[in-house]
């Protein structure tokens, strides 16, 4: 048997082969219960040929909002068993955003979950004059409700079966006659500027990224997941669609959102992909429940611990070759520490971790690889499915996302921009064709993101049009950089300087709580932040903290001079909006006797400023700043 | 009309010289939302009491679903079908969410101490039985994220909510509330009276509560009584209880104009 090349014939084949297994699970007043395959193919068909007699259509839409529960992803196989195409809508959306992309999709039918998306959806019912059916799956709140255009999933599930009935071989037709090349779904990107687009996917597409990541990131139909990010994200899809169907694991949906990693403890996923949010989370947590817990306890984290970061490191620097010594030290580490550890968190089963989306600190990265959880990045447009590149075990690079996945083609183009083409490369914008040609050329996905290749592996800089250059043209992005100086924990703020200038440098806040605390550990005797920055050990302390960063970045991007600041970037100066985020040139402006200095050849700057504390007063500060070269390597 | 549920006629109730109620009447129909109000001091509290069994008038009626339980103790009332919360959370500090709604059920457990202390046969069947009931409670008012924390760690608005969950554990006819939103914020509140509103149309539960917030009284209930002093001065649908001169003045204080 050739596997389906839709969802749905995925979706049948499965319900054949894998019958009773479970598909989806949900914890409902307590208890997992199961939805076997068999039976998810049976909801499936019942909604779909329901929906077909109340008028969906093939090349139909289907909007679906509402909570990570069986019925969404029920909804959005039946929606594409009847030959029409899901939209996922997210539920933290501005209702004009939601009313935008109903409309826009031109959906007829929306299944919302209950009775607090039903309320968003009939509120602006006269904006969204196609809609002609509302679905609801959860009736609770709703039995007063008399709209003509509300009807209950169960009360279309018992029309399907009706049709069923009547016309038994109904449903395997309508299967039967999508194609690889349907639209699937549309996957709406909220852009940071202007309207959502919408970026239509097929079957084809989908497929490909699940067998192509499946190929480099093995799934076993043992599998379980636990789906509990956004279903109308391309990363949710991904995994709690595409690949599920695909492979025939199982999905498994948590009780409410808020009991989401308690679930994930109990399941014990094998597989787990999460944006870097979560993932700090868990760092976090297990950092703050250390200082609370038994001093035993956190003897032995903080004995331990290392162990794992060491091992960790070697084992990243040298693929598995650790020595003996090391490999004994972590077998005793594993036991007493990582293993009950990775129990509590609900990783203890973990083989497949990833994470995507943004930048995760590299700190959180060997924080999880000593424990032995192999946290993979991931990178990937919602226009080419969700993913392009992923690390491979035996090749893990924090600062790299990867290497693209089989039959995926990653090049930089002449203006810095990675650009992508892979048969999961999307079919353009739907209704959008302007934005499709910006983002099409050739086959050639555009990302917006600039970046560089090393040894293979992609290094993603940060979207292009933040990029500046250097006098001589280098590409340069003071926002990767300063993030990365700001990963150090001695590092508040930083801001990195550079455009049309020949090099880069750095103004530097330090961090006061962290580096006085190490000052008094090195006996640094210091009165004032101004003070403490000024320390010539302080400066030692940063230059090799920056040293570090500069080693990981190209030799013409790196670093030459900086200063540390003599007093922290603050949004009462105006130097940062509200939150946090510098305001580079007015930085820059406020500054630019210091920058000019560090272009020039003096050793250091005299500063003569006033500042404004909080209340009000001003103070005037005079200061005379050291200038630190780095050595280039 | 139907006979009432709930019919409270002539009460008094003394503390030795003070006169906390005097010569109260009223009726509550079955499936009614009504409120209970009045100023500080009017006697809410004490007639709450009167009718959950904790005190006892010295003189008056309270005949419940046909019958008199002026005379009954608080227990026996609970298992007639009065179930209340308090104004002051009076929950079982040290025990988890779902021990709190697993205590609820007791009134309904027929199992004794023999059989369930033996873990399989009907006890276990009882077990498995209350559980369900209590994950029902936990599910409408959405609290499975606390279910297995211990109640003095969650906010106050949570504990309030457990509280009521416990009564309604009890599967009561007629539920009591003693200021059910007292402390809220706008958000609690309003979670709050979504839920008051569901028992009482979903379940069908006559709700008889005492509320100070007058946007919640005047948007939920189907009737008010207004006391002062004591005294019932007041009765009827919420538009013209606050129209009512005398209510104005008991508010507002002095003599309406």
């Amino acid at each position: 048997m050739t596997p389906g090349d839709t969802f749905p014939k995925l979706l049948l084949q499965n319900a054949e082969r894998l019958g009773d297994r479970a598909a989806l699970r949900e914890k409902d007043l307590g208890i997992w219960r199961e939805t076997s395959w068999r039976r998810y193919g049976e909801r499936v068909r019942d909604l779909s040929l329901g929906l077909a007699a109340l008028g969906l259509e093939r090349g139909g839409k289907m909007a679906i909002i509402g909570d990570n529960r069986p019925e969404w992803v029920i909804a959005e196989l039946a929606a594409q068993a009847a030959g029409a195409a899901s939209v996922g809508i997210y539920q933290d959306s501005t209702l004009t955003e939601v009313a935008y992309v109903i409309d826009h999709c031109d959906a007829r039918f929306v299944v919302a979950e209950d009775q607090e998306q039903v309320d968003k959806i009939l509120g602006m019912i006269e904006q969204l004059p196609k809609i002609t059916h509302v679905v609801y799956a959860d009736p609770r709140g709703l039995r007063r409700y008399k709209h003509e255009k509300l009807i209950s999933f169960e009360e279309v599930e018992r029309r399907g079966r009706e049709l069923h009935a009547k016309e038994p071989d109904r449903f395997a037709r309508s299967v039967g006659a999508g194609q690889a090349s349907d639209l699937a779904m549309i996957c709406y990107t909220s852009g940071t500027t202007g309207a959502p687009k919408g970026a239509m996917l097929s079957f084809a597409n989908l497929l490909s990224m699940a067998m192509n990541l499946h190929e480099v990131d093995p799934r076993r139909p043992t599998d379980e997941f636990v789906s509990f990010l956004p279903l109308p994200w391309i990363g949710e899809q991904m995994m709690s669609v595409a690949t599920a169907l695909a492979i025939g694991f199982t999905i498994n949906f948590p009780e409410e959102p808020e009991t989401a990693l308690h679930d994930v403890r109990e399941i014990g996923p094998n597989v787990m992909f999460a944006p870097p949010r979560i993932w700090e989370g868990l760092n976090s947590t297990v950092q703050v429940k250390i200082m609370d817990t038994t001093p035993l306890k956190r003897f032995l984290y903080e004995r331990l611990m290392p162990v794992g970061l060491k091992v960790a490191d070697l084992r990243l620097a040298h693929g598995e070759q650790v020595p003996i010594f090391w490999r004994a030290l972590y077998f005793a580490a594993d036991w007493l520490l990582f293993r009950p550890l990775k129990d509590r968190l609900g990783l203890g089963n973990l083989r497949s971790a990833t994470t995507g989306g943004a930048a995760l600190g590299p700190d959180v990265f060997r924080f999880f690889h000593a424990m032995g959880v192999r946290l993979k990045q991931i990178y990937g447009q919602t226009e080419i499915s969700g993913i392009s590149c992923i690390h491979r075990d035996e090749r893990i690079k924090f600062h790299t996302v990867g290497e693209p996945i089989p039959q995926t083609d990653v090049k930089i183009s002449e203006g810095g921009e990675i650009l992508s083409r892979s048969p999961a490369v999307f079919h353009g914008y739907y209704k959008n064709d302007e934005a499709t040609r910006s983002a099409l050329t050739d086959g050639w996905l555009h990302s917006g993101d600039a970046g560089y290749l090393e040894d293979g592996q992609l290094v993603v800089i940060d979207r292009l049009k933040d990029v500046l250059r250097l006098a001589d043209g280098t590409q340069f992005s003071p926002q990767f950089i300063e993030n990365r100086l700001k990963f150090s924990p001695y590092i508040k703020e930083a801001v990195v300087i550079g455009q049309d200038q020949p090099y880069l440098v750095g103004l530097v806040c330090i961090d006061q709580s962290i580096v006085g605390k190490w000052a008094e550990k090195e006996k640094i005797s210091y009165t004032t932040y101004t003070d403490l920055s000024a320390k010539p050990r302080v400066y030692d302390l940063l230059q090799r903290e920056i040293d570090k960063v500069n080693q990981t970045l190209p030799a013409a991007a790196k670093i030459r001079k900086f200063v540390l600041l003599y007093k922290e970037l603050d949004a009462d100066d105006e130097e940062l909006t509200r939150t946090r985020k510098v305001r580079r040139s007015f930085v820059e402006d406020r500054y630019k006797g210091i920058i000019a200095a560090l272009y020039g050849d003096e050793q250091r700057i005299a500063v003569d400023t006033t500042i404004r504390y909080q209340d009000g007063r001003t103070a005037r500060i005079q200061a005379n700043l050291a200038v630190r070269e780095m050595r280039m390597a | 009309m139907s006979s009432p549920l709930l019919d409270i006629s002539h009460l008094v109730l003394r503390f030795g010289g003070v006169t906390a109620l005097q010569d109260v009447s009223f009726s509550v129909q079955p499936g009614a939302l009504s409120a209970i109000i009045g100023p500080n001091g009017a006697g809410k509290t004490s007639l709450l009491n009167c009718i959950s069994g904790v005190y006892r008038p010295q003189q008056g009626h309270i005949v419940f679903d046909g019958q008199d339980v002026t005379r009954l103790g608080p227990a026996t009332r609970t298992r007639r079908g009065i179930a209340r919360t308090f104004q002051n959370i009076a929950l079982f500090r040290g025990m988890t969410v779902l021990d709190n709604l697993l205590i609820g059920r007791h009134v309904h457990q027929r199992t004794g101490t023999l059989a369930g202390g033996v873990y399989w046969g009907k006890g276990q069947k009882e077990e498995i039985r209350e559980r369900e009931r209590v994950e029902e409670i936990i599910d409408f008012l959405e609290i499975q994220p606390w279910r297995k924390q211990v109640v003095h760690t969650l906010a106050y608005g949570l504990q309030k909510r457990v509280e009521l969950g416990r009564a309604l554990a009890l599967d009561p006819r007629l539920l009591l509330l003693d200021e059910p939103m007292a402390g809220m914020n706008a958000e609690e509140k309003e979670d709050m009276a979504r839920y008051i509103l569901e028992i009482n149309e979903e379940r069908g539960t006559t709700v008889l509560m005492i509320e100070h917030d007058m946007g919640v009284v005047m948007d939920l209930s189907h009737r008010v009584v207004v006391l002062n002093f004591g005294q019932k001065i007041a009765d009827g649908a919420p538009e013209d209880v606050q129209r009512n001169p005398e209510v104005q003045a008991a508010y507002l204080g002095g003599h309406a104009a």
